[in-house]
């Protein structure tokens, strides 16, 4: 924190200005001269040798000077090129009035291309980063500077429905690969004109464009700074997908909470959005990255707030259910035979004692080979071919269960109990608190077979002590349930949509928050 | 909506912090004390101390108000370096002796009622050392927080418990009303207050809270919450055993888990009580390390407080484990609590005449 | 943040390096449900007598042993039962544990000496021993009883005991109460501990409630009969009550634990037979005792609802309020006669009541130390009692009037 004040106070907030590693491209302006600025990009592009740069000399007929247009192969849309750039140049008429030779750029740009994203440059190495995004060069013979026409062209694939978060009821369409595309899907979502873009770059050698969103109304200033902080400190050559940023923008990465996540719904996006969330888009990406979370936004689903407000919440409950038995279920039983036995009703403790009888194996040993066993069909299920993928399942979960009871590995018992916590643990909606409490779950049955239930009673009071004072960009990890602050309530339960309204912070002028701290509690 | 955290707590996490600190008392051996002390009529002696406390209460708060300072400011403020020290140091001994004798009593109960086969000091060592170590160490933020997401789980519970018991009590047995008789009933009240005392050390945590209206209305909820749930639970104690035979019973909380039935299919819940109780235990003895470290830290002026959590804590389990039974360390847990009652109730009346006497020597 | 990593790792290193004594598997237990305890042949000596279940019966097909007995059934000389136990031990290959220990025995003969509090109040203090057990009285010695009784039904023996003591509640023939009840009258009043036994008695028959365990005329089923209540005082056994004054005595309660019972009553209308009534209770009883006279005046108000679902004499009442009124004269009367032939046998053969009412009498004081002074069993042998039974007859059944066969007879 204290570091990231010096920064801000010392002026460097935000966008690097070229990092160091850039040097490679020289940072100089045009000459006037077009043969050595072609002869410039020839050698950075290693022309010859590499034929990603392809060249398109003309000649303007209007005011009679050499031209060039520069583009990347596969980068821009030749087409565009074609027809918006080249076939206005060559059409251009000489201008009655007289020459206007002073403002030549100028008047290209604004008058003669008729493609909408254009601009004046004036170094080398601005227009390589152009260039590499898919915008063409236009120079011309006798100027210092050159136009950037914008004619991106990656291939992109059309919006598909997600695969990862379905849902029943709900929009069916998912992220894409193209930031662009990804921010239409967002736009589409939240229309708001405070709805805030800024562009970033990270990756000093092959620098990627990432979007980062925000409500400027609504999201907190102080964390928006956070995030762009973080982001601005990534120091990697180079950075493919937003997946490489999640673990780069962390600031626990051994940690077992995660405190970022990824959405393929622009839905889902877009509510994260309006309840103050800062959304990441890159790129190469067909997700959105959550820049602060909580445990709220691991544990709802996107289908919550579709379904009705009973149907939801009875989901949610279920899911409250779920990840208590995941986390917790094979401990309790352990804890449950081996400490207090008298929690079991006589006739079922009687049968698990008459099962156990012919056990050879203390039940840790039971427990954990069981639960090794799960794990390992559930990662060689994920593993296999679709075709077969049913097959392990019932040839794990039917044959393997059965054979294993009668061949006294394990009590029958226990299987019904690996069973639920595997199930459990398929209804958590996030793979990230997922696999948490998968290993969380051992932890909890080694303190249930040290301790009984107070053992498990005092990991669990560590674990919430640690999940509560962790914070993801300053967000605690609980908030707005723990530490209490003014929110929608959408936090175990849903409220009916009516209730359910937004606080925008605006509600509360920002500088006095910050200055003098409310009570914090009711709104 | 999502807020970058301003380091500070709010009313329900401090309210929270409270109810961990003292509505736990309801299971330890402090029932017996007031049972021992009002017989039937001790459920009214929780209302009586949190009655002799309220005016404390509100002379430091207001107090607090008017000098925008938390406890340990006004003191060295009003009775000078010297006598600040002085008393800064007593509230650490009387905070932490309470927490030493209370460990032991709680890793006690542990071996007695539950692992009977388990060395004392190991539940010591991972109550003291384990849970509470790391959760104090986790900062003041984490246990308000911890405290929040747990206690209303507790508030549950205990209506829970009670429930599980309703069947089984005869509210008659709370006859005759006036237990050992009113004089009786009010000097215990008044002498056990300290088991209410929470609430006047946790000014010296006064800055850490948002806003002064926010420890206000806190500090207010926190004292009346808890005397409540233990009148209430001290009533039930003696509805459910009778009195002659509640005098007898060691544990009275505990009995009741045991004896609690929820509905007719899980009538041995009494583990399941046992891990919430733990938590709570956890969560107590991390805010009493807390603010142990923390008035120590004060006392020998030593910024960085939180590195002394760990001796403190080891420093705890070792004399804790020192009395031979816990009827040694009963007797002086009674001892303190009459010594620090005086303490406790007083501070605010003196720190308040100081002040006064202040204004008028100014004029 | 490192540090907070290695904090988390010394935590779990503690928790890992932390043993505990206590952990033990299933199959390593041996479970007692029953516990029997008998007047030893010396002085201060108990018979202790262990019924614990057996596991592999009846409770799981995969681990079926077909030619065990569903129990073992152990019987120690010992001081108490502590030292039972570990004695035990000696023949069993399996810990003894109390905790799925539900009924306690006791031989008449024990529960009738001294030593019996001091067994039963030594035994409380191990914290495996809970509360809730329940406590009954055997005729002979527990550990004939616990070997005498087999039931055909309930094969386990926890099982037999938790569907009989569910029974009382609806029957009325034993008192609901268990060893917290115990503990809470140690002071003089009366206990009411459930009688049974596995001998016979015959003492011809009786009006139907009227027998004491082994008295009810029963051909062939299960040994174990389980009907009355032994009479404990200060932790000693002192009389017996018989099914109906067990019934009655759950009736004056002010908070009756008896859902519903059965009785039979003369009818009013046809003095050859008797009519069964269900009898339940709609409301609290109504206790009102003063204290401040001598002697002192009780005054008791029981509401109950009757249900007419059986009418052996073929008597009409529905037709006629007068009969109906007949019919509600005579169930006060018999409830009220026998209620004060009732206490008119504890007042004078022990001092104290079973009714709870001296928890009544407690609020008419104002501290404990003038309660007792006031000494509440002395004060109810001569107390003036006053019962008053207020019938309302809710249900005919279900035919609104008995099949005519007596019309037919009498038109022929």
């Amino acid at each position: 924190m204290s570091d990231f004040l010096k920064r801000l106070f010392n002026g460097q907030s935000g966008q690097p200005e070229g990092g160091g590693e850039q040097d490679a491209i020289p940072k100089e302006p045009f000459s006037e001269v077009l043969d050595v600025n072609t002869k410039r990009f020839e050698d950075l592009f290693q022309y010859p040798l590499n034929s990603a740069l392809k060249q398109r000399e003309l000649q303007i007929p209007s005011v009679d000077r050499r031209a060039m247009v520069l583009f990347v192969d596969g980068a821009s849309d030749s087409d565009k090129i074609a027809k918006q750039v080249i076939q206005p140049l060559l059409e251009l008429k000489p201008k009655p009035g007289g020459e206007s030779v002073d403002h030549l750029v100028d008047e290209l740009k604004n008058n003669v291309l008729t493609i909408s994203g254009r601009e004046t440059i004036g170094d080398l190495n601005q227009a390589v980063a152009k260039l590499i995004n898919g915008s063409a060069i236009l120079l011309i013979d006798g100027e210092k500077q050159a136009i950037a026409v914008e004619t991106a062209g990656f291939e992109n694939r059309s919006v598909a429905e997600p695969s990862r978060e379905i849902v029943i009821k709900g929009p069916k369409s998912a992220f894409v690969e193209s930031s662009a595309i990804n921010q239409s899907l967002i736009r589409r979502q939240v229309k708001d004109h405070r709805l805030v873009s800024e562009t970033m770059t990270v990756g000093s050698q092959s620098p990627q464009e990432i979007s980062v969103l925000y409500m400027s109304h609504i999201a907190d200033p102080q964390l928006v700074e956070n995030v762009k902080e973080k982001i601005s400190q990534v120091d990697r050559d180079a950075i493919l997908t937003l997946s490489q940023m999640e673990e780069l923008l962390e600031v626990r990465p051994y940690s077992l909470f995660p405190s970022t996540m990824t959405t393929e719904r622009p839905d889902r996006a877009g509510s994260f959005l309006l309840e103050g969330h800062v959304v990441l888009l890159m790129d190469n990406s067909p997700d959105a990255l959550i820049a602060p979370i909580t445990f709220w936004s691991l544990y709802h689903t996107a289908e919550d707030q579709f379904l009705r407000w009973a149907y939801g919440n009875f989901a949610r409950i279920i899911r409250l259910c779920a990840l208590f038995f995941s986390l917790l279920m094979p401990a309790i039983y352990l804890a449950v035979v081996t400490f207090h036995p008298e929690m079991i009703p006589t006739d079922l403790m009687l049968a698990i004692a008459a099962s156990r009888e012919r056990v050879p194996f203390p039940t840790l040993l039971e427990l954990l080979l069981l639960e090794l066993t799960f794990e390992i069909l559930r990662e060689a299920g994920i593993r296999v071919p679709t075709p077969l993928g049913t097959t392990i399942g019932i040839v794990g979960a039917l044959i393997l269960g059965q054979a294993a009871v009668q061949a006294n590995l394990v009590s029958p018992l226990l299987v019904v109990v690996i069973a639920i916590t595997g199930l459990s643990s398929f209804a958590i909606p996030d793979v990230g608190l997922s696999v948490m409490t998968r290993i969380l779950r051992f932890t909890f049955v080694l303190s249930a077979h040290l301790m009984g239930f107070v053992g498990i009673a005092l990991t669990f009071a560590v674990m919430l002590a640690y999940a509560t004072s962790i914070k993801s960009f300053g967000v605690p990890f609980f908030a707005p349930l723990a530490p209490h602050m003014p929110s929608s309530r959408d936090l175990f339960l849903r409220p009916i949509v009516r209730k359910q309204w937004l606080r925008p912070l605006s509600m509360k002028p920002r500088n006095a928050v910050r200055a003098k701290p409310e009570g914090g509690d009711r709104p | 909506m999502i807020q970058v955290s301003d380091g500070k707590i709010g009313t329900r996490e401090f309210f929270s912090i409270l109810y961990g600190m003292m509505a736990i008392r309801i299971t330890n051996s402090t029932p017996n004390m007031l049972l021992e002390a009002g017989l039937t009529a001790a459920w009214m002696m929780p209302l009586i101390s949190a009655v002799a406390l309220f005016v404390p209460l509100l002379m430091m708060l207001s107090l607090m108000k008017k000098s925008d300072a938390d406890l340990l400011e006004l003191v060295s403020e009003l009775t000078g370096n010297f006598f600040g020290r002085l008393i800064t140091f007593l509230l650490f001994a009387a905070v932490y002796s309470s927490a030493v004798l209370n460990s032991r009593s709680y890793s006690d109960i542990v071996t007695t009622m539950y692992y009977p086969d388990t060395a004392m000091l190991m539940v010591m060592v991972v109550l003291i050392l384990g849970a509470a170590f790391f959760i104090a160490h986790r900062g003041l933020e984490a246990i308000g927080r911890t405290a929040l997401l747990v206690v209303p789980v507790f508030m549950v519970t205990s209506m829970i418990l009670l429930a599980g018991v309703a069947g089984q009590l005869n509210y008659l047995y709370l006859f005759p009303i006036a237990g050992t008789g009113v004089a009786e009933v009010v000097k215990g009240g008044v002498g056990y207050s300290s088991f209410f005392a929470d609430i006047i050390i946790v000014g010296v945590l006064a800055s850490r809270v948002r806003t002064f209206r926010a420890y206000r209305k806190a500090s207010i909820w926190g004292l009346w919450v808890p005397a409540f749930k233990m009148a209430l639970f001290l009533a039930v104690y003696v509805m459910m055993f009778d009195y002659p035979a509640v005098r007898n019973i060691a544990y009275p909380y505990h009995h009741l888990a045991r004896l609690a039935m929820i509905g007719s299919l899980a009538n041995h819940v009494e583990a399941v009580f046992l891990a919430l109780w733990f938590i709570g235990a956890a969560l107590h003895f991390a805010i009493y390390l807390y603010i142990s470290a923390y008035l120590l830290g004060k006392t020998i002026n030593y910024p960085s407080y939180k590195r002394l959590l760990f001796p403190l804590a080891g420093l705890t389990v070792i004399l804790g484990m020192s009395p031979e039974n816990h009827l040694q360390g009963d007797h002086l847990r009674k001892l303190l609590l009459q010594a620090s009652s005086a303490l406790f109730l007083l501070l605010p009346v003196l720190l308040w005449g100081l002040d006064r006497f202040r204004k008028k020597g100014k004029r | 943040m490192r540090r907070n990593g290695w904090a988390l790792v010394g935590v779990l290193a503690i928790l890992a390096l932390a043993g505990c004594g206590e952990r033990q598997e299933l199959e390593t237990q041996a479970f007692v449900s029953v516990i029997g305890l008998d007047q030893g042949e010396q002085d201060h000596q108990v018979n202790v007598t262990f019924q614990i279940s057996n596991p592999q019966v009846n409770t799981t097909q995969s681990a079926e042993a077909q030619k065990e007995p569903p129990s073992d059934i152990v019987t120690i000389t010992a001081v108490d039962l502590l030292s039972a136990k570990e004695l035990a031990q000696s023949s069993l290959s399996r810990e003894i544990t109390f905790s799925h220990l539900q009924t306690i025995i006791v031989g008449e003969n024990l529960a009738k000496g001294d030593l019996f509090s001091h067994v039963i109040g030594s035994a409380i203090v191990d914290p495996e021993m809970r509360r809730e057990a329940v406590l009954i009285v055997s005729k002979e010695p527990a550990e004939a009883f616990i070997h005498a009784n087999t039931p055909t039904m309930e094969t386990r023996p926890h099982k037999y005991y938790e569907f009989m003591e569910d029974n009382w509640r609806k029957t009325g023939f034993s008192p609901v109460s268990n060893l917290n009840t115990f503990f809470q009258r140690t002071e003089g009043e009366l206990f009411l501990a459930a009688y049974a036994t596995t001998e016979r008695d015959s003492v011809g028959t009786k009006h139907d409630d009227e027998y004491l365990a082994g008295e009810v005329p029963q051909a062939s089923g299960d040994p174990v009969q389980m009907i009355g209540s032994a009479i404990m005082q200060k932790g000693k056994m002192v009389g017996t009550l018989n099914g109906e004054e067990t019934r009655i005595s759950q009736l004056l309660r002010k908070k009756n634990l008896i859902e519903t019972m059965t009785t039979t009553f003369p009818d009013p209308l046809n003095e050859n037979y008797r009519i069964s009534l269900i009898m339940n209770q709609s409301a609290h009883t109504e206790i009102k005792v003063n204290t401040d006279r001598t002697p002192v005046k009780i005054r008791v108000n029981v509401p109950v609802q009757v249900k007419v679902n059986s009418n052996i004499a073929l008597e009409d009442f529905t037709t006629s309020q007068k009969r109906r009124d007949a019919l509600k004269n005579t169930v006060k009367e018999n409830m009220e006669q026998a209620s004060d032939s009732l206490i008119k046998k504890l007042q004078e053969e022990y001092t104290g009541e079973p009714f709870v009412w001296y928890a009544t009498a407690r609020k008419n004081f104002w501290t404990v130390e003038e309660f007792e002074e006031f000494d509440w069993g002395e004060k109810f042998k001569k107390a003036d009692v006053d019962i008053d039974y207020e019938v309302s007859i809710v249900s005919f059944g279900e035919q609104l009037r008995p099949p005519a066969f007596k019309k037919l007879k009498e038109g022929k």
